[in-house]
């Protein structure tokens, strides 16, 4: 914590010393996870909230360190107004991203949310997926669970789920440079999920005709997926076969997921048998080539 | 496949752990029913097996006139290499708000399993059935176990049959009469992929297409594998084995690589979690491993994700009879990746042990 008495993650001096300076961050991207609760508030009040905490975060934050940039927090609900939210600030070079949250009333591959994704793509800006939300219906699909325990550890379910969605959607056909980034919910899980869905597409595919790909492709072209909280399988050498599954280089990237208590440090969140080739692509380069940072001071 | 296939299957005895029948309809159920039910059914031109016609697309539902009682056996149970043969009858009575038609409905389906299945003549010798229960009153659903528990030698009912998509998660103390009584008549649970309930089978809604909802169902096992650990179910009723039955299996390794990590960091929330929830999935839990979610031509991958899963006990043989997924080679490639003694055990042991068969 802090020593002004602020909460964690409010104190810029205190993220400087402890995060930037102390790990030489070159660039860290601000998702505003806990406000981006904020985003399914309906209507203008929550139209008026999100614009509040972009303009904030702009003031407070990015004006002041320039090591930092943010994602634009939008009230995916409200498409006029997200649309609205993305165009005004998308000119902004220290805003990289728009930030929607992983539960959500409805799933993402929905229609009504493909305006806001054109939005974003015309912008260059990736669209991230962050743990949290507030669907009004049980958290995971068997009902609502008991224990935080079980809400942590079931980020990845719900993720899968708007993957699929989004994938048999068909909006990456018609938005073809539209990028997703998966935050906080693994990747481990992403190659067994390719797999059920080509199978299912093979047999099932009738429902979806004018899906021009394999559902798996759409996978490895348009989703990035953040490293923290890092995978541990039971064997050091299952990480690599995690990668191998996965066969999507360039598309994970380096999380600390600072300030929470699961922070994965930058010298010890990768094997330390991991190639320094791809080492350096997940610590640095393939977040480079997604959100253009080479122009960006810092990069 | 190099494997000479008739051969092998002429020669390899096998346990199917997951075959099907048609629900019977309201007709058929009938004389089954309490009076009052039988009069409910005739004057409010009740008719509950229609409903289930929308659970799954055509091309998917196989042919109906192949789950009928002389087909099966003719088809399927007269086969040289099926030593036995597991019946799982979906009913979806989870759908039905009334709890007293729900559970007589399910002690009528069991009752014509019974009949109509079960009598040991011809090839019916090699059947095995899951009890079918009403999830809405648990007491009664233990009432009902423990009535089949008692006829297992005559009639054959070896397991306890629930759909895994439930509006409350399975961990919940709410179930446990119904592991009571499962664990104490030697059934397991069978969790089958399915189940028509009032709560979206995503945390974000209902999914507008098929496929999404078909691929989806394995997250749905997945929430009910993390429930059953975090409640401590296995803590209570250490003998319950659980039974994944339709679920795919390839993502067993992330989820217990997944529920291991966050288990360090929760089991302060959860002390009654007194091992890695990996040491539990291993030691209760079995999958059918119809349908292989892997790749078809990288059977490399195939293998590893067994060698991960890491105990040759986990997997049994299912066919998902009469269900039509059309040209699906992913059984024969995996019991092609696996030992001659894992394949015995996939093929054979594992549900010979299980069920006690």
């Amino acid at each position: 914590m802090p020593s002004s008495g602020l909460p964690a993650g409010s104190d810029l001096d205190f993220l400087r010393e402890q995060l930037l300076d102390r790990w030489n961050v070159r660039i860290a991207i601000l998702n505003s996870g806990n406000v981006a609760q904020l985003s399914v508030q309906p209507g203008d009040y929550g139209a008026a909230l999100t614009r509040a905490i972009n303009d904030w975060t702009l003031a407070e934050w990015l004006d002041a360190e320039p090591r930092l940039v943010s994602a634009i927090v939008v009230p995916i609900n409200d498409a006029d107004q997200a649309e609205d939210e993305i165009r005004r600030l998308a000119h902004h070079p220290r805003f990289v991203q728009v930030l929607v949250t992983l539960r959500n009333v409805d799933l993402l591959g929905n229609r009504r949310f493909w305006r806001v994704y054109k939005a974003a793509a015309e912008a260059g800006l990736p669209i991230g997926v962050h743990v949290g939300g507030i669907a009004g219906q049980p958290l995971t699909g068997a009902g609502w669970p008991s224990y935080y325990f079980e809400v942590h550890a079931g980020h990845p379910q719900a993720f899968a789920a708007q993957l699929s969605s989004l994938v048999f959607s068909g909006v990456f056909d018609e938005i073809p440079r539209l990028q997703f980034v998966l935050i906080e919910g693994g990747f481990a899980w992403v190659p067994s999920l390719c797999w059920r869905m080509d199978r299912a597409w093979r047999i099932l595919g009738e429902e979806v005709p004018d899906l021009k790909q394999e559902p798996s492709w759409y996978v490895r072209h348009h989703f990035s997926f953040t490293t923290q909280p890092i995978e541990e399988p039971e064997r050091p050498e299952q990480f690599r076969e995690i990668l191998d599954a996965l066969d999507m280089n360039g598309r994970l990237l380096f999380s600390t997921d600072y300030p929470h208590w699961d922070f994965d440090a930058p010298d010890r969140a990768l094997p330390s048998d991991i190639a320094s080739g791809l080492r350096r692509q997940i610590m640095s380069s393939d977040a480079v080539s997604l959100y253009r940072f080479a122009g960006l001071d810092g990069a | 496949m190099s494997r000479p296939n008739a051969v092998q299957t002429e020669l390899e005895l096998k346990v199917d752990c997951d075959i099907h029948c048609a629900a019977p309809d309201t007709a058929a159920l009938a004389q089954y029913l309490p009076r009052h039910w039988q009069e409910f059914v005739g004057f409010g031109g009740f008719k509950f097996r229609e409903a289930l016609d929308h659970c799954y697309p055509p091309i998917l539902d196989g042919n109906p006139e192949e789950t009928r009682v002389e087909q099966v056996k003719q088809l399927f149970l007269s086969r040289a290499d099926v030593a036995h043969a597991i019946l799982n009858c979906y009913m979806g009575l989870e759908a039905l708000q009334n709890r007293d038609l729900a559970v007589s409905l399910a002690s009528a389906t069991n009752q014509w399993l019974a009949d109509r299945w079960l009598s040991d003549e011809a090839e019916g010798s090699k059947l095995r059935a899951s009890v079918v229960i009403a999830t809405q009153d648990p007491g009664e659903a233990a009432i009902e176990i423990r009535k089949w528990a008692m006829r297992k030698g005559e009639l054959g009912f070896v397991q306890v049959l629930l759909p895994v998509h439930s509006e409350v998660p399975y961990g919940k103390r709410q179930y446990f009469p119904i592991y009571d009584a499962a664990a104490e008549c030697g059934f397991p649970i069978g969790l089958h992929f399915g189940g028509l309930t009032v709560t979206a089978p995503t945390s974000s809604g209902w999914p507008s297409l098929y496929i999404d909802e078909y691929i989806g169902m394995s997250q749905i096992f997945q929430s009910q594998v993390l429930s059953l650990i975090a409640e401590g179910v296995f803590e209570r009723f250490p003998d319950l084995k659980v039974v994944l039955l339709e679920s795919g299996f390839t993502w067993l390794p992330a989820l217990m690589w997944r529920l291991d990590k966050e288990w360090k960091g929760f089991r302060r929330e959860v002390p009654w979690v007194r091992e890695l929830p990996s040491t539990y999935i291993r030691r209760h839990f079995r999958a059918t491993v119809q349908p292989v979610d892997a790749p078809p031509d990288d059977l490399a991958q195939l293998r590893r994700v067994v060698d991960q899963i890491g105990s040759g006990s986990l997997l049994m043989f299912s066919s998902d009879y009469p269900h039509n997924y059309g040209p699906d080679e992913g059984v024969n490639l995996l019991l092609s990746v696996l030992s001659d003694a894992q394949r015995r055990d996939v093929l054979m042991n594992n549900a010979r042990d299980l069920y006690r068969l």
